[in-house]
């Protein structure tokens, strides 16, 4: 389970079925350009750079913390368009450390960044206690993924429902979403 | 895809060579070490040169070492460009790194700036944002498909054990 507020925090291993599903939509559109809106991560950059022929990390939370004009709602957290356009969104968990309509920004801006397509993939916590403890996700392989705490990283974690998370996402189209048990659940959405 | 030994070596893992370069082979045999920036120094323009290069000091401008390693220390702030065979950084870069070989970001590394090599390393820490393109040959060499099909056998029994719900279409199950 993913460590309450209370809980020393733990690695934890699971099976993500969304980061399989994300790469078998990606793969079956022969993409190769991914977007990371986490923190650099040697593992996932390993994983990534494998097959990705142009990778971009964003560390948007950082951003967060170091600029200025993003304010604590996380209004002015953008993805550059000139970044794009991309093949692969990876959201993590990202989104839900911030006010609805900082994560709403975040999201138009990697719309266009995107093509028609693109997949995006992004965890969001259905626990209804907020933890101010944040964690890395780590890519173990295509269907593997592990989370880390990240000390460094304390954020107010919000929880949302499945149809606030889909009208936050559009007009990404949220294709398949995987409740899990360790609190999370899943989603993997196509910008139609 | 990482080469296989380098991924036997485990993340952040860098191969002798790319060791910061204090004992490189000089021309003649010998040993011989990198050409320092002090951390007393600041450089403004282009930085050019026929040998490794470790730069604790400031520079702004541009870094072109194409034949030889090129290492930022922990003391270095770096506001250049920077071109090397190898290119480790260990301090603060803002601009961009283009490794013939490799580009290694150290635990302590803070780099803003897009990357370019065929190789690129980084150590758990390390802050980096920005672009990582490898270059052609690399990326051929090491990427044969596009993400490579995944392991249906692991997701079989995840699902078997009950661990994950699968609600097709956008619509979430239960737990």
């Amino acid at each position: 389970m993913r460590p309450t507020a209370d809980e020393s925090p733990t690695l934890e291993v699971y099976h993500s079925p969304g980061l399989e599903a994300a790469l078998r939509v990606v793969r079956a559109g022969g993409g190769d350009r991914v977007l990371d809106l986490g923190p650099a991560v040697s593992a996932n950059l390993e994983f990534l750079s494998s097959s990705a022929r142009h990778l971009r990390v964003a560390d948007l939370l950082s951003d967060h913390q170091e600029r200025d004009e993003a304010d604590a709602a996380g209004r002015g957290l953008l993805v550059d368009p000139a970044w794009g356009p991309f093949d692969l969104v990876l959201a993590w968990d990202v989104l839900s450390y911030l006010e609805p309509e900082g994560a709403a920004e975040v999201v138009a801006s990697i719309t266009e960044a995107c093509s028609p397509g693109a997949c995006l993939f992004a965890l969001v916590t259905i626990t209804k206690e907020a933890t101010d403890r944040s964690v890395v996700f780590v890519v173990r392989d295509g269907t593997t993924l592990e989370y880390r705490p990240a000390p460094a990283r304390q954020r107010h974690l919000r929880s949302a429902k499945p149809a606030a998370v889909q009208r936050l996402l559009a007009p990404f189209r949220v294709e398949r979403s995987f409740v899990l048990r360790n609190g999370f659940q899943e989603y993997v959405a196509v910008l139609e | 895809m990482w080469k296989k030994g380098e991924l036997e070596e485990g993340p952040g893992a860098v191969s002798p060579a790319a060791q910061p370069s204090s004992r490189q082979t000089a021309p003649t045999g010998g040993r011989r070490e990198p050409a320092t920036i002090g951390p007393s120094i600041t450089i403004k323009g282009e930085v050019s040169g026929d040998e490794d290069l470790m730069i604790q000091g400031k520079v702004d401008g541009t870094v072109t070492l194409h034949q030889h390693n090129v290492t930022i220390g922990q003391e270095g702030r770096v506001k250049a460009d920077v071109a090397g065979k190898i290119v480790v950084v260990e301090g603060e870069v803002e601009g961009d790194l283009r490794g013939a070989e490799q580009v290694v970001l150290r635990r302590s590394a803070r780099v803003k700036g897009n990357i370019s090599a065929p190789r690129v390393s980084l150590e758990d820490g390390a802050r980096f944002r920005g672009g990582i393109d490898m270059n052609e040959a690399g990326a051929k060499a090491s990427a044969p498909a596009v993400f490579p099909a995944d392991h249906s056998s692991r997701g079989r029994e995840a699902k078997a054990s009950g661990g994950t719900v699968d609600a097709p279409k956008g619509e979430a199950s239960k737990a």
